[in-house]
């Protein structure tokens, strides 16, 4: 039997977003076994939903990540509102949505990079940022803030946004859609990035199954689910369809999120297009009582919030289970049998949010 | 906004592996597992989706008999969940496949997520937090 | 066989100016809108505690009968709960961002102090920091 090293992995590693710590256990160069531990970033945010107010807490579930902030506010409100049975108006269901779209991009934008950075590219990383930091101005003209959008309400959104900000928005990202097209040739056609891509970290559709990956993850996998289907805020109106790759590796990944960016900035252009006149909020009336699972589409893959109100002012149980967290078990099965060099790309495929995964 | 059907169902603890092992063969999808205290005890609900459709089964558990079989001998996956069950809430999990006896989350003290009687209720509630 | 994909990307990229501001040298432009740091009007406000009870850290402590606002700078989220629940509208966001300090600040702002200085409110606050 040859020799095995343990490698730690993390948390500090240049290509993390944030702390993850793995341990990989070493044949020669290929990867073994890959041990996870979490834990770095657990701030027990759950428990703080039995002191704070049902109506605080929504500024808490914001600030769980910096990158999903915008989804984790919208997805705590719709929980609390099926709990108080509550119907918020069409306005600001589309405006969750352009919201929601929005975040999207500037998340797989964000990924773009740092896969990018993964494998070396540092120039593509870069420009990859500077095209997400003018759509975050487009944001933080629209919502106020650029990292925590600050959104979401229990009852709608907290904002309205004016028609002439609406038209100026939508002209000024069709030239963002086209500066993305030229950096989007260079991820899916640069015979260095599939070089270094192409066949690594492979997810079979059956393992994606078995081991209840979420997301992009399951979609470049071949299988055909996405959480908007539920016709939440108002996917239900769009014209839309779901997204799969078959070719299960981490190139498949690439192309997915770059098809998941152009249906996204698709769906802005319906949403302004068709979004109706009216109120922004309705006023919340009486406490949360009962229990319900909000579930809505991350970038990263499909998050539950799990909520459970006993009639008074502070919430009983508050539960988030990311996608970053469904995803873990693939993560270690793809890491088996994996060269050392290609560990960088194959963590960062699953797009780690792990603020996220352990709240 | 439509809101979808969200049915639990009562099981008892020991019959969860071959309940999972049912599910599994019937092309059900595990997604979540969660656990929450009130004051008669534990309750834990698994909850798994197929197509469209969402059901959950509910376990309940005394916090001195807090013992659960594992069902990663279907649902692999479900290894993270029970040890989040095992770090955050004491419940011993029998039977895990990758079993982190207690070292998945890296905490200052034990079961932080457990409540303890004789401590009273969680801090008092208001602006303060 | 591309492997000229980013040569264009790269060689204009070589003759553009660059994309960030050359702050501090060049001032900083705020976008309007934006939620920065947070400013009361203190002729508005009628010390009815509202800000306080919904603010989601503890940030802010409302004295009524002495007629006192005070802000703890380190709690302050700026999430502007504050804003959004203020009947008289006396708060708002400045788009400017606080400057970094190392100490913490505790702005304090009492109806009877302003009454005699005739101060703009972003001065007396200047002042009123470590």
């Amino acid at each position: 039997m040859a020799e095995r090293t343990v490698i730690p992995f993390g948390p500090q590693h240049p290509v993390l977003p944030e702390p993850i710590h793995l341990d990989l256990v070493l044949e020669d160069e290929t990867v073994v076994e890959a041990i996870p531990s979490i834990g770095f970033i657990h701030r027990g945010l759950e428990r703080l939903a039995e002191t704070k107010d049902f109506s605080q807490m929504g500024y808490v579930a914001e600030r769980i990540c910096g990158i999903c902030s915008c989804i984790h506010g919208q997805g705590y409100s719709q929980g609390v509102e099926t709990l108080l049975n509550l119907e918020v108006p069409q306005r600001a269901q589309f405006l969750r949505l352009i919201w929601g779209e929005q975040s999207r991009i500037h998340s797989h934008l964000l990924w773009l990079g740092l896969a990018a950075d993964a494998f070396g590219f540092e120039a593509l990383f870069m420009h990859t940022w500077k095209l997400r930091e003018r759509l975050l101005d487009w944001v933080e003209k629209t919502a106020g803030g650029r990292v925590i959008f600050g959104a979401n309400k229990v009852g709608g959104v907290r904002r309205d946004v004016p028609e002439d900000l609406l038209k100026a928005m939508v002209a000024d990202h069709k030239i963002i859609e086209a500066e993305f097209e030229i950096l989007a040739d260079t991820f899916l056609k640069d015979s260095t990035v599939r070089s270094r891509l192409e066949g690594v970290g492979v997810l079979t559709k059956e393992q994606a199954q078995v081991l209840g990956a979420v997301g992009p993850m399951m979609r470049a996998s071949g299988i055909a689910s996405d959480t908007r289907s539920l016709g939440y805020s108002a996917y239900d109106q769009l014209d839309w369809q779901i997204l799969t790759e078959d070719g299960c590796d981490c190139m498949a990944r690439v192309k997915i999120r770059v098809r998941e960016i152009r249906q996204s900035f698709d769906m802005i252009y319906q949403a302004v297009a068709k979004i109706p006149s009216g109120p922004v909020d309705a006023r919340p009336k009486g406490f949360p009582q009962g229990e319900t699972m909000a579930r809505l589409e991350q970038p990263r893959g499909e998050v539950i919030y799990y909520l459970k109100g006993n009639g008074t002012k502070n919430l009983e149980r508050f539960r988030v289970r990311t996608p970053t967290f469904a995803n873990v078990p693939p993560l270690v099965a793809m890491l088996k049998g994996a060269r050392l060099a290609d560990v960088p790309n194959i963590v960062l495929t699953i797009d780690p949010c792990i603020s996220c995964t352990e709240r | 906004m439509m809101r979808e059907e969200q049915p639990y169902i009562s099981a008892e603890a020991q019959r969860l592996p071959e309940l999972a092992a049912d599910r599994l063969k019937d092309g059900w999808r595990l997604v979540v597992v969660t656990a929450l205290q009130d004051p008669q005890g534990l309750e834990i609900s698994y909850v798994f989706e197929k197509g469209q459709k969402v059901e959950g089964l509910r376990v309940r558990l005394s916090l001195d008999q807090a013992v659960v079989p594992s069902i990663t001998s279907s649902y692999l996956a479900a290894f993270t969940y029970e040890n989040e069950l095992q770090d955050l809430f004491g419940v011993k999990v029998e039977g895990l496949a990758v079993d982190f006896k207690g070292q998945f989350y890296m905490k200052k003290r034990p079961n932080p997520f457990l409540k303890e009687p004789k401590e009273g209720a969680a801090a008092p509630g208001g602006v303060r937090g | 066989m591309a492997l000229g994909t980013f040569s264009l990307t790269a060689l204009t990229s070589l003759f553009r100016k660059p994309a960030t501001t050359a702050f501090p040298a060049a001032p900083y432009q705020p976008i309007p809108g934006t939620r920065g740091q947070l400013r009361i009007d203190l002729g508005a406000c009628n010390f009815c505690t509202l800000c306080a009870l919904r603010c989601p850290t503890g940030a802010i402590a409302v004295d009524r009968q002495a007629k006192e606002w005070t802000l703890d700078r380190f709690k302050c989220i700026i999430c502007a709960a504050c804003v959004d629940a203020c009947a008289k509208q006396a708060l708002n966001n400045d788009p400017h961002y606080a400057s970094p300090v190392i100490e913490n600040i505790l702005v304090r702002r009492a109806l009877a102090d302003e009454a005699e200085a005739c101060a703009t409110p972003h001065d007396h606050e200047e002042g009123a920091g470590a």
